[in-house]
């Protein structure tokens, strides 16, 4: 396994992947020089963790909303309380490790969201398929009445048309209707 | 110097009176020698016999007065395949004057034929004039048909081929005998009345008549033609109609049959009908066609005779029912080509297909101009 490197902080900040976790510590068992590392960050959190509450200025505050919605009238002014930003040290990362006991039944955010968008993902492929069957059924074969030419397989009526033909020749006076003998009862062969 | 100047004009005139003649003489005489050569044996340059024009227009116009009965055998070839089989049968004619013609075969009535007067003819006034403006035509003898006397007309084609034989009936100009050929000699079809009996078809065309057995075919159905202005519409909405195909057929006759539009073409003596269906052709249902390539599509053909072909040609399927030689489907099929075999199976007939056509069906239900 490669060095921790970047994930070093995850790990500190407990922030990876349950089975990411587990491969980071076995590899901390047999990698000094990620052990090392590890640990000079947490001695940094710890130093950060320790440091007094710190409020931000009004000023600050005010800065931060305006670059945050540009344009936009800053929200009602809220509570003192409200206003009264969380402290760096009291920021805890999310725990990501599978949920355990009677509150671990909830998922994480983020298993939620993933549920969430296979579950969009799976109706818009179930609408989307059931709309194209539905277009396939009424673009089926059969012509439908009222479109008359709606492109369909046609097989021509032979005997029909060539009666026809035979019709349509009886008003010429020099063409025998010999096409009409084909549709009847005719003998062919050479000559008779 | 008015004189002098006539004087002087009339010596170069009379120079010129000597050397026009010698260089003229060899151009007239090599003209003549031309001219003299290239007319033929045949009649292809010598114009119509008005003799012969006559008998024609009397004899299209003779089904208007007389009425006859007869016994006459009727033979055709196909066209396709040139071959010696034919397809023969005697059959019974009776004629009513300006009437219907009722046909018989084996005692049986076959069909009833409408005259021209119940068409809406399209092709002029005269039904002699398809004859007379496709071929030029010759009174070339005397014969006896059915014992009766009759003259000789032969149609010829433009390169003196002969495209069709007439006998005429001396007394009421009726055509007792009928042949026609292809350019190259092949005998399409041929009738001649046996017996023939003149002024007598007083049984003649009811429907069921004779031994009452089978259904009549009577073709009583003017509200189904088409006039011009009906064509014109059509073809707006993507029919094709063409006002003549090939080897100088014309159209003389549309109608509506079921979903189809029929197309009726003749030159006097050969005839095409040409069927046109909105759709796609499905050749897994034709029965007894074969197979053939051309240009890329695919045509099928059944001998016959009659030749009969039927194809798909950009969203209609054409079907050609032809006593004519082949040179007027070909000159269809170059106008309407063929789609390739697949392009109609797949591509029209496909789930994509499916789902386009159902979306248009869709689209339609919501527009309020549809």
């Amino acid at each position: 396994m490669k060095h921790l490197d970047e994930r070093i902080s995850d790990l500190v900040d407990d922030r990876l992947e349950h089975h990411e976790r587990d491969r980071a510590l076995v590899h901390l068992t047999v990698c000094a020089q990620c052990r090392e590392a590890v640990e000079l960050e947490r001695d940094a959190r710890n130093a950060l963790r320790s440091l007094p509450a710190m409020a931000p200025s009004d000023k600050l505050v005010a800065s931060l909303l305006a670059l945050a919605e540009p344009g936009e009238p800053l929200p009602p002014a809220a509570p003192a309380s409200a206003m009264q930003p969380a402290p760096v040290a009291a920021w805890r990362p999310r725990d990501s490790r599978p949920p355990s006991g009677p509150s671990g039944t909830r998922p994480s955010g983020r298993a939620s969201r993933r549920v969430r968008t296979v579950r969009v993902v799976a109706l818009g492929m179930c609408t989307t398929g059931a709309m194209l069957i539905l277009l396939a059924s009424l673009g089926g074969t059969g012509n439908p009445p009222g479109s008359p030419d709606t492109p369909v397989s046609v097989v021509p009526p032979l005997e029909q048309f060539t009666v026809e033909h035979a019709r349509s020749t009886g008003g010429l006076p020099f063409v025998e209707p010999a096409s009409l003998l084909v549709t009847t009862n005719s003998s062919t062969g050479d000559g008779w | 110097m008015s004189l002098g100047y006539r004087v002087g004009q009339g010596r170069t005139g009379g120079l010129a009176a000597l050397v026009v003649p010698v260089l003229a003489m060899p151009l007239i005489v090599g003209a003549l020698a031309v001219f003299v050569q290239a007319v033929p044996a045949s009649s292809r340059d010598v114009g119509d016999d008005p003799r012969a024009v006559q008998l024609l227009r009397q004899s299209a116009e003779a089904g208007d007065h007389v009425s006859y009965s007869g016994t006459q055998y009727v033979s055709t070839w196909s066209a396709l395949t040139q071959s010696g089989a034919a397809t023969s049968a005697v059959v019974q004619v009776q004629h009513a004057a300006g009437g219907q013609t009722s046909i018989s075969l084996h005692d049986r009535q076959a069909a009833i034929l409408d005259g021209r007067t119940t068409s809406r003819w399209l092709a002029g006034d005269d039904p002699a004039d398809l004859l007379l403006g496709a071929y030029t035509v010759r009174l070339v003898g005397a014969d006896s048909v059915a014992g009766r006397s009759t003259d000789i007309v032969v149609a010829y084609r433009s390169d003196g081929s002969v495209a069709a034989k007439l006998w005429l009936d001396r007394e009421t100009a009726l055509p007792l005998r009928r042949e026609s050929y292809t350019s190259d000699g092949y005998t399409l079809s041929a009738s001649a009345f046996v017996t023939i009996a003149v002024g007598a078809a007083a049984n003649c065309c009811k429907a069921g008549a004779g031994d009452g057995v089978g259904p009549a075919a009577s073709y009583d159905d003017t509200g189904s033609m088409l006039r011009w202005d009906d064509i014109e519409q059509l073809r707006e909405e993507g029919w094709h109609c063409p006002g003549s195909i090939g080897g100088g057929l014309d159209l003389y006759e549309a109608r509506r049959v079921g979903d189809a539009i029929q197309l009726s073409y003749s030159d006097g003596v050969m005839t095409v009908s040409v069927f046109e269906q909105a759709g796609w052709l499905d050749p897994d249902q034709l029965d007894g066609y074969g197979t053939a390539d051309y240009e890329g599509g695919v045509v099928y053909p059944r001998p016959g005779p009659p030749a009969r072909l039927t194809w798909s040609s950009g969203g209609r399927v054409i079907t050609v029912v032809a006593e004519a030689p082949l040179d007027a489907v070909r000159d269809l099929l170059k106008n309407l080509p063929p789609d390739p075999a697949a392009t109609a199976e797949e591509n029209k007939d496909g789930f994509l297909d499916r789902i386009s056509r159902g979306a248009q069906r869709v689209g339609s239900w919501f527009n309020p101009f549809d």
